[in-house]
């Protein structure tokens, strides 16, 4: 379980997170949308540890990553929307300073079936200067998932990805969650958000607009149809007018 | 040169320097950039004012011979500067054009000589930087009579060099273009490396007058000896040229200095031609090495050819294999110790086979029995100089990883940890060399003097340094990896040194700071290793060496282990947001 409690970051002057609080509970799944520069990225890496807060507490599974970081970390997965990874480890090797870096049990067997998974097992011996990027993207998500995390944070997990890559993915993230991860995916692809995600929260200006299933969203906007996409809501509520 | 073109150069800069002083609001680096005008006002411009009160006419305290030694010494400092694009394989691939640019610029109607000036252009403040702090940090001497003269010198070798180098980007990917690739491209850059040791043997061969023996030796006949060297056989006119882009800067009045330009202002318009001239477009030059590389996976992927650096890559094997279970500072060891097999450069095999290569070609012309004195000295010196100055160069550690902060801390490990597994890498590399060259000196170091090496105090000598001198590596390397943490945007950070002349002022101060920091950090050992020696000799000789050793290593070790801890923690409270944009730039 993710809880966000009252989560404010600031750069300089300006908020680029303010008081944010929410909750992904096990098995779901949140979409995190917004529009550029809403705040998504900071608040997936504020979440990830990545970057302290300003204000606020951020738990993950009951563990305050303020408090005592290295255990919430292990718990957690965090996989960026750059896939940056080291020059000169092979595919299999990242895997393995993984493990290593989480103490992963049975590392070997989860690597290979992860490879599989994601379809870069005769990639194992690859740089990543020979990957693709969408290869690239999934050897980062293969990374993320082999600690068997109890939660997982993707930002912009389909980026680069081709359509039988996509659909794989998707199945990836649903099946984690089924399995009782609580997810959060950061995506300016509604269609995806809108298919995959349980609940929806929407950024602006770093500040929560609006958060609930899109059914629950769609109920509480009366100048909306009830059967409304995500589209139609995202450009409700962010203030597009066009 | 379009206004386009001189708006983007202006606006470039204006918005840096706009940056570098947002960068300021941060309490580290204000206090940094504070004391760095402190020092530089005590360094230079307290100097020029003090010059101001004294006599204008400051005797020189350099003698006529040690002068023209200093002109020669710096003609062939040039001389080896202009080989080295040719003879060093990732010399000479600076980019032309950053992305940017070659997104803009390259499709837009502008024509060759526009672009090759804008490149020259762009340049200049890095130049003007580069030629600024050279003066601060070289002028200091009684070598030069006036600053400025050095700065204008300066200013026409850096941009020289900056032209020069855009010549050999040229015709590299010229040479390539027109089918002198593979095999053939590195056959005729052996050719030519040939050609010139073996010039050079011959030289030393027949040209070099003997080197005065021992019972004469003396500063003096030295001195006359190196002069003799650089006056004789073909070298003297191979500096010339050379000699007469330094001139300026030895000028001892206004008009021989104003003489003395003419000469340097014509090679420089020379070389300016010749890359004018250059049959390559830039366009060409730019993605020659992309499309290269692009056709290589393209006929890859069709079965028709092997990628060969690829496939060589992917055959080495780790030296280790790496367990799921145990201390993660080992994971970031064994991965940083691939980067180095996999990704390291042949620099310093090649430094030291270069010297040897001198060493040997040097004894064969004067005589063999000179030959282990001469390794002796230069494996004791090189020893020492990886003490001190390799953890600036070997930097597989978080100055590397600090590209990947996102991921480094998302890693559920403690900081210190990351820390300890990040300077283990340099520090074993670096250790490995230092005991190699230790190995060769304790065999081959000469006599010096009076003083007689026994076997027993020679290997005395180095079981303390063998002790020594990795600690003050690993102290090098803390205050190396410090600073990359404290101030992002001022280190360099990644695998690709930043090039041109615009980053050696940055990497000047940073080298000199770190050095500084580096000599105030081994104070404290070095005054436990003075006063246990002295209190020891007098009991057991020799055998207090590495005694003495030992008891400095702990110290240096306590600071080490000290300074790990408290950057663990700093790492752990990392605020990358604040330094995201200098990361990623990077």
């Amino acid at each position: 379980m993710i809880e966000v409690i009252g989560l404010t970051k600031i750069f300089g002057l300006s908020a680029a997170v303010s008081d944010l609080s929410f909750i992904v509970e096990p098995g779901e799944v949140l979409g995190l949308v917004g529009p550029n520069g809403a705040g998504k990225t900071t608040t997936l890496r504020s979440l990830a540890g990545v970057i302290p807060p300003t204000r606020g507490d951020i738990r993950i599974g009951r563990v305050s990553i303020l408090t005592d970081p290295i255990a919430a970390k292990r718990k957690i997965a965090f996989m960026p929307d750059e896939p940056r990874l080291f020059d000169y480890l092979t595919v299999m090797e990242h895997l393995q300073f993984t493990a290593r870096m989480y103490g992963t049990a049975h590392s070997e067997t989860a690597a290979r079936d992860l490879l599989e998974e994601l379809e870069l097992t005769d990639k194992k011996d690859a740089l990543p200067s020979e990957l693709s990027r969408g290869m690239k993207q999934k050897l980062i998500i293969a990374c993320g998932l082999l600690h068997a995390p109890e939660d997982l944070l993707f930002d912009e997990p389909l980026t680069g990805l081709d359509p039988i890559g996509i659909r794989r993915m998707k199945a990836t993230i649903l099946q984690r969650a089924r399995q009782g991860a609580s997810i959060v995916i950061s995506s300016h692809l509604l269609h995806l958000v809108e298919e995959i995600c349980d609940r929806i929260l929407v950024l602006n200006q770093g500040r929560k607009v609006i958060h609930g299933s899109l059914e629950e969203i769609s109920r509480s906007l009366p100048e909306l149809k009830s059967d409304a996409t995500l589209e139609e809501v995202f450009l409700k509520v962010t203030g597009y007018s066009g | 040169m379009t206004t386009a073109l001189l708006y983007l150069i202006v606006c470039t800069w204006k918005n840096r320097v706009l940056a570098r002083i947002r960068r300021l609001r941060q309490p580290k680096y204000l206090l940094s950039a504070l004391a760095g005008v402190v020092y530089l006002y005590f360094l230079f411009f307290h100097r020029l004012e003090s010059a101001g009160v004294r006599t204008p006419a400051a005797p020189v305290p350099f003698s006529a011979d040690i002068l023209r030694l200093a002109e020669w010494g710096f003609a062939l400092l040039l001389l080896g500067s202009v080989l080295l694009p040719w003879v060093s394989p990732s010399a000479g691939k600076a980019p032309l054009f950053t992305q940017a640019e070659i997104q803009f610029l390259l499709p837009a109607p502008l024509s060759r000589n526009e672009l090759l000036r804008f490149c020259i252009v762009k340049r200049q403040t890095g130049i003007i930087f580069g030629a600024l702090i050279s003066v601060i940090i070289f002028g200091a001497g009684k070598l030069w009579t006036h600053e400025a003269y050095l700065f204008i010198t300066l200013w026409i070798i850096y941009t020289l060099l900056a032209i020069y180098q855009i010549g050999v980007y040229l015709v590299k990917a010229s040479l390539a273009d027109h089918g002198v690739s593979g095999y053939k491209r590195q056959g005729w850059i052996l050719a030519v490396l040939a050609a010139i040791l073996l010039s050079t043997g011959a030289w030393i061969k027949w040209f070099v007058p003997a080197l005065p023996l021992p019972p004469q030796v003396d500063f003096q006949s030295l001195l006359s000896w190196l002069l003799q060297i650089m006056q004789t056989g073909p070298v003297y006119y191979l500096l010339l040229p050379f000699r007469a882009l330094v001139l300026p800067a030895f000028a001892g009045d206004p008009s021989a200095f104003l003489r003395s330009l003419v000469p340097a202002f014509i090679i420089l318009i020379l070389t300016f031609i010749w890359v004018e001239r250059t049959d390559v477009r830039f366009e060409e030059a730019s993605l020659e090495r992309s499309e290269r590389v692009a056709r290589m996976l393209d006929l890859s992927h069709s079965g028709r050819i092997q990628p060969r650096g690829l496939v060589q890559r992917k055959s080495r094997r780790p030296p280790i294999q790496l367990g799921a279970k145990g201390f993660p500072a080992a994971a970031i060891f064994w991965k940083n110790l691939i980067s180095t097999g996999r990704f390291g450069t042949a620099r310093i095999p090649a430094i030291l086979a270069v010297v040897a290569g001198i060493a040997v070609m040097s004894m064969w012309s004067q005589g063999q029995e000179l030959l282990p004195a001469t390794l002796g000295i230069i494996a004791a010196t090189f020893a020492g100089f990886f003490a001190f100055f390799g953890p600036i160069i070997i930097r597989n550690d978080l100055r590397i990883d600090l590209l990947h902060v996102d991921l480094m801390k998302s890693y559920p490990i403690p900081g210190w940890n990351l820390l300890l597994g990040e300077i283990l890498a340099p520090l074993a590399i670096l250790t490995c060399i230092e005991w190699s060259l230790l190995i060769v000196a304790i065999f081959t170091f000469p006599e010096m003097g009076n003083l007689h090496w026994s076997t027993y105090q020679r290997l005395m000598a180095a079981s303390g340094a063998a002790q020594m001198l990795p600690c003050f590596s690993l102290i090098g390397i803390l205050i190396q990896n410090a600073a990359a943490l404290l101030m992002p945007g001022w280190a360099q950070l990644g695998k690709e040194r930043q090039r041109g002349i615009e980053a050696m002022g940055q990497r000047l101060i940073s080298m000199f700071g770190g050095l500084l920091v580096l000599l105030l950090a081994v104070i404290p050992g070095g005054m436990v290793f003075l006063a246990s020696f002295a209190a020891g000799y007098w009991l057991v000789g020799f055998a207090v060496l590495p005694i003495s050793a030992f008891m400095t290593c702990l110290v240096l070790l306590s600071e080490a282990v000290l300074g790990i801890i408290w950057l663990g923690r700093f790492f752990d409270k990392f605020d990358a947001s604040l330094e995201l944009d200098t990361l990623e730039a990077s």
